[in-house]
């Protein structure tokens, strides 16, 4: 069942990804690419049921480059979203005698549907594949001193970007909030070592097809962009929560960050064709 | 820009229940830090089904435990009802760590010690001029029987070392691993070492593990294989290994793993067990906690937590040890491997 399971993700998630990259084959004469990049710094839970017992807080560093890419003429709504963050966390015990270290990457590619609402507001639904790699150590654990991070999830993607002039300047607020639907999620057997897994070589139930209940996670994105001289600048909030319970060992985290970035937009097509109007004015 | 809002403000509306991890901040006091512990153990300790008519039952071991607990004035107070309590377990693989103290169960009891260093690095034995190839001090016999003594199985060793030793052993008739007080260590070291005098792939006994927070939540045993070390191959030849009480956790293991194989002997007391694989968790307060989470069961499924029964039962001469500087534990393993030679031969 579980192998039935993960063919199925692997399946649509293939699907997903061929939809979207196709998109950029079959129209290539006009493309508008909103690229960002960002930093951010801000406070951090880590719960890993599997190293520790007790909460641990601190602080997370994180960096990240994401574009959005709009295609013209037959497929004038869809954008293509994709991008990779990486982070670090260092988290404190209670006791103040332990350090939790996290690094993880995550790459996330998919599209969204625009909908404009109006000249100002625009919609976007959608969904993404992601990928996380990384670990969580806790290195005073001498038989289980790291927890592999490694997941791969559907997400749907709510963002809403409403334009507004102020001073001379157009400000765009963007509220971005993503969810995993389901996924696969690599986890240890109760009370089960790294070690136990490579002795007898054994990796049935590690892993795990996850779903709501399972692996709740949420992102949520606020920022607001406004231009400064030629570049446009972005200032977010970004927090974030995931609550995860596999095999029966619980792992929770949360972070709350502030961003700081910039974006840029950048047209490419092909042959005399202006710029459509409706791309120019726009963010999507 | 009103429908922006609404949507915005939807969507923080819902952060501050799903960002609540209050239920996981436990207050550093007593009862909160007895808690913790007697319930980490209750929940991920492996050896309750197997220990049920030895030890006692954890839920008694609550009710008299908390209350001296509770009437501790002193962290080092509070840290000895905590050994106490643990002790109770009869598992030297289970220890509270603090800055001051690590609790620890006392394997050795009345045994005898069955081991004395001195005599190893007399003159009879290692001397002054044996070689020493990562962790592995070694020396060619009397009688030309190779002699390994391996004190930990923390102490490292490469495949290269094996190869240099196994070389200097060529024309042996036989190979004598002192493991005597090796309390265990890398388990990885296990299979390197005890790889080298297998040629095929051989089962040496089963592994269970916890699957659920139950005392008797057990998965099914699942077989565990020995590989041969084709990098540093030692065979066709008897091998004895010396082991006493202190012998304990990977030194178990390795004595467990060494008795599936053909033309091998364990020589000496029983072995101290610690056939559980331990994993660590914290406190509150931020002392650490290592427990037993997974079990190792023999081939025929007998556990070897209390042990492993020597081939040949021997105990160390300590007259002769300290007057002549002889060990007769070594010296019945030099007999054993001449005569097993002959055999093989």
């Amino acid at each position: 069942m579980q192998y039935k399971s993960f063919a199925f993700f692997v399946f649509l998630w293939t699907v997903f990804s061929l939809i979207a990259k196709g998109q950029s084959v079959t129209d290539p004469t006009f493309r508008l690419t909103d690229r960002k990049g960002w930093i951010s710094v801000g406070h951090h839970h880590n719960y890993d049921d599997y190293l520790s017992s007790v909460l641990y807080k601190g602080t997370v560093l994180a960096a990240g480059v994401e574009q959005t890419k709009l295609y013209s003429a037959s497929w004038p709504y869809m954008a293509k979203y994709e991008g990779a963050r990486f982070s670090v966390s260092s988290d404190q015990n209670p006791a103040k005698n332990a350090n939790m270290a996290q690094g993880e990457l995550e790459c996330f590619y998919g599209a969204h549907f625009v909908y404009p609402v109006s000249d100002n507001l625009k919609l976007n639904i959608g969904a993404y594949s992601q990928l996380d790699l990384g670990a969580r150590s806790l290195l005073k654990n001498s038989n289980n001193p790291l927890n592999v991070v490694a997941n791969t999830d559907f997400w749907i993607s709510l963002r809403g970007l409403y334009r507004l002039s102020l001073w001379g300047r157009d400000f765009v607020f963007i509220e971005h909030f993503s969810t995993p639907v389901f996924g696969v999620m690599f986890s240890p057997k109760y009370t089960e070592l790294y070690y136990d897994i490579h002795y007898v070589d054994d990796y049935s139930g590690n892993f795990v097809l996850t779903t709501y209940g399972l692996r709740n996670q949420f992102r949520n994105d606020f920022s607001i962009s406004f231009p400064v001289g030629r570049c446009t600048f972005s200032l977010g909030y970004v927090l974030e929560r995931a609550v995860c319970n596999v095999n029966k060992l619980e792992s929770r985290m949360l972070s709350s960050s502030f961003q700081i970035g910039f974006r840029k937009k950048l047209y490419s097509f092909k042959g005399k064709q202006s710029i459509p109007v409706m791309f120019i004015s726009s963010d999507f | 820009m009103s429908r922006f809002l609404v949507i915005c403000l939807t969507l923080f509306s819902a952060i501050p229940f799903l960002s609540c991890d209050r239920d996981l901040e436990k207050d550093n006091n007593i009862e909160e830090n007895f808690e913790s512990l007697w319930r980490i153990i209750d929940e991920r300790y492996c050896f309750f089904e197997l220990k049920k008519d030895s030890i006692i039952d954890w839920k008694q071991a609550h009710d008299i435990y908390l209350p001296k607990a509770m009437k501790c004035t002193t962290n080092i107070q509070l840290f000895d009802v905590f050994a106490d309590m643990l002790n109770e377990l009869k598992d030297g693989h289970v220890n509270l760590t603090s800055t001051f103290d690590v609790t620890r169960y006392d394997l050795q009891g009345e045994h005898k010690d069955n081991f004395v260093s001195n005599v190893i690095f007399g003159e009879r034995y290692l001397g002054k001029h044996y070689r020493k190839a990562g962790g592995l001090l070694y020396v060619v016999l009397p009688g030309n029987v190779g002699y390994i003594r391996y004190s930990s199985f923390s102490n490292a060793f490469s495949n290269s070392n094996l190869s240099a030793i196994w070389y200097f052993f060529q024309d042996v008739d036989g190979l004598i691993i002192d493991i005597r007080g090796n309390g265990g260590g890398v388990v990885t070291n296990v299979d390197l070492l005890a790889g080298c005098f297998v040629d095929e792939k051989i089962k040496t006994g089963y592994w269970q593990r916890k699957t659920g927070k139950g005392h008797a939540d057990l998965s099914e045993p699942e077989p565990i294989y020995l590989k041969p070390n084709n990098n540093a191959s030692f065979l066709g030849k008897p091998v004895a290994v010396l082991v006493n009480r202190d012998v304990y956790s990977a030194a178990n293991l390795f004595s467990q793993t060494m008795a599936e194989i053909p033309h091998t002997a364990l020589i000496g007391d029983k072995t101290g067990g610690g056939s559980g694989m331990p994993a660590s968790n914290e406190l509150p307060c931020g002392w650490n906690l290592r427990f037993s989470s997974s079990i190792h069961l023999r081939n025929d499924f007998q556990c070897a937590e209390w042990g492993i029964d020597p081939d040949i039962r021997v105990d160390l001469d300590v007259e002769k040890a300290f007057r002549k500087g002889e060990d007769n534990m070594i010296e019945t393993a030099v007999l054993w491997v001449k005569s097993e030679s002959k055999k093989i031969q």
